[in-house]
């Protein structure tokens, strides 16, 4: 947890619409959570609720809660910011997917996929990200570069799924 | 592949016995000839995260090399009639040349900046490759490998495709928002068109008159007329669409939806969208052969293969790791 609020205020980059990295970046954090699948999903689908598990985020304010086309703004813990849009929500399937539109990340053109799947009788929740690195053109300085952006992301999933954990776990 | 098999009995049962004979004779012969005429074609499968090139063997439906190439491998153009399949390589700013027959690369191609698009001339002659980076089309001969030209385009040069004259190339230029036609023996821009927000790739059907290009930010296609060098139509997609392929008679575009996970298919006829079908996670790349389309799933590091007649996925192969198989990556060697 502590290192995902180092990463997040360390970082500077902001996410630029135009241009990007050549090699787009993948992270997939998994965990199970002794708790049934809905119980999860609802405190995952609550797109302006990030503050509830999360440990690195202090607030959220969404402007159309947890509709699709809803842009939160998180506000990171010790600084920093991120803002990002719902693009779509399905309850069926349990899972949501955002886009990062602009912050203090040191990724861009990142989108992410939240999920719960039913797993031994409790859940399993996967957080998966897709993103370029901070920096959009060759030879990018190191906090800027594809580890750096790898480096962030990991962090925020690992430890906001662990806490996921330990709050439904409670 | 058309099947073999007896021929259905109209009834004329004496001829029955000599029917069966020949058609027991047959299959191996006509396999042979098969063989000499068209061998069976394979997939060119980029990996951006495993540094290599997944062939998959379409006859069989799975992987049968692995080849080594630079790094993050994106672009890929495959052509058949000189046995090459070049790929781009934006991390080590090369293209790496693989020949087809042994599965080996036989050639690093420096090229600079960040090369992503590729394209070969018909006649395979010329290499055109996008530098994403310097706004630039670089062009390499095929024989010799060596640049012939560097050739100005607009911002973020994309996606990339030849005519099949061989006259024309057609770039996306993705930070411009339009398309550049350039002619390929003055290198002078003949038209610029257009098009939605962040075009990417494009999908040329040039008998037709018709290029469909991809734009990423605005969710759509645009249809171009290349006789007027207009835009025509413009046809709404799935999110964040990224790469489309036309099936053989040019009837239906497919089109890969990044961030929707999902390919949508257009009429061409009425350029409307017919429906929009679950694939695997973070579609990118697409080729049409026959009535299969091969889709590339970055997120979930392998192909599925879609029926183009009822759009369901009939299997998956699993491939390298981030692949993306941007461009033309079916070929017979």
């Amino acid at each position: 947890m502590r290192s995902a609020l180092a990463i997040l205020i360390l970082a500077t980059a902001s996410s630029l619409a135009i241009a990007h990295g050549p090699s787009r970046q993948k992270v997939t954090e998994q965990v199970t959570i002794k708790a049934p699948p809905a119980a999860v999903w609802a405190k995952l689908k609550d797109f302006n609720g990030l503050q509830s598990w999360h440990p690195a985020v202090e607030k959220s304010a969404a402007t159309d809660g947890s509709k699709a086309g809803s842009v939160r703004t998180l506000t990171i813990k010790g600084g920093g910011k991120a803002v990002e849009e719902l693009e779509s929500i399905n309850d069926e399937q349990m899972t949501l997917k955002y886009r990062y539109k602009e912050g203090t990340l040191p990724v861009s053109n990142y989108q992410s996929t939240l999920s719960v799947k039913p797993a031994d009788g409790g859940s399993q929740v996967e957080w998966r990200g897709a993103f370029y690195r901070g920096f959009p053109n060759n030879d990018p300085p190191p906090e800027l570069n594809d580890e750096a952006a790898i480096k962030a992301i990991t962090g925020i999933y690992k430890s906001g799924l662990e806490n996921l954990k330990k709050t439904l776990e409670k | 592949m058309g099947r073999l098999g007896p021929p259905p009995s109209r009834g004329r049962k004496f001829l029955r016995p000599l029917s069966t004979l020949l058609w027991r004779l047959l299959p191996p012969l006509l396999f042979s000839f098969a063989t000499v005429a068209q061998a069976a074609p394979f997939a060119y499968i980029t990996n951006q995260g495993s540094n290599n090139v997944s062939v998959i063997d379409l006859a069989v439906e799975r992987v049968v090399a692995t080849v080594p190439v630079g790094r993050s491998p994106a672009g890929i153009a495959v052509h058949s009639l000189t046995r090459r399949a070049y790929v781009t390589n934006p991390d080590s700013k090369d293209v790496s040349v693989i020949d087809m027959t042994s599965n080996k690369t036989m050639a690093r191609l420096p090229v600079g900046g960040g090369p992503v698009g590729i394209a070969v001339a018909p006649d395979g002659g010329k290499i055109y490759v996008a530098d994403w980076f310097n706004s630039r089309v670089v062009v390499i001969d095929g024989g010799k490998h060596q640049i012939l030209a560097s050739v100005r385009v607009g911002k973020a040069p994309a996606g990339i495709a030849a005519s099949t004259d061989g006259k024309r190339i057609y770039v996306a230029n993705r930070d411009s928002n339009n398309i550049q036609v350039i002619d390929t023996a003055s290198y002078q821009t003949l038209a610029t068109i257009t098009v939605g927000d962040h075009p990417f790739a494009i999908a040329l059907d040039d008998k037709a008159g018709r290029a469909y290009i991809v734009n990423v930010q605005s969710n759509d296609v645009s249809v171009v007329d290349l006789k007027q060098n207009k835009r025509i139509a413009t046809v709404a997609v799935g999110n964040t669409p990224y790469c489309a392929a036309l099936t053989p008679a040019g009837d239906k575009l497919f089109v890969t939806n990044q961030h929707g996970d999902s390919v949508s298919i257009i009429d061409t006829q009425s350029n409307k969208l017919i429906e929009t079908v679950p694939a695997g996670g973070y579609p990118e790349g697409i080729a049409i052969h026959g009535k299969r389309a091969y889709v590339v799933n970055w997120m979930d590091d392998n192909v599925s293969v879609m029926d183009t007649d009822n759009h369901k996925i009939l299997t998956t192969i699993a491939t390298g790791k981030n692949s993306r198989g941007f461009g033309q990556f079916i070929g017979a060697p």
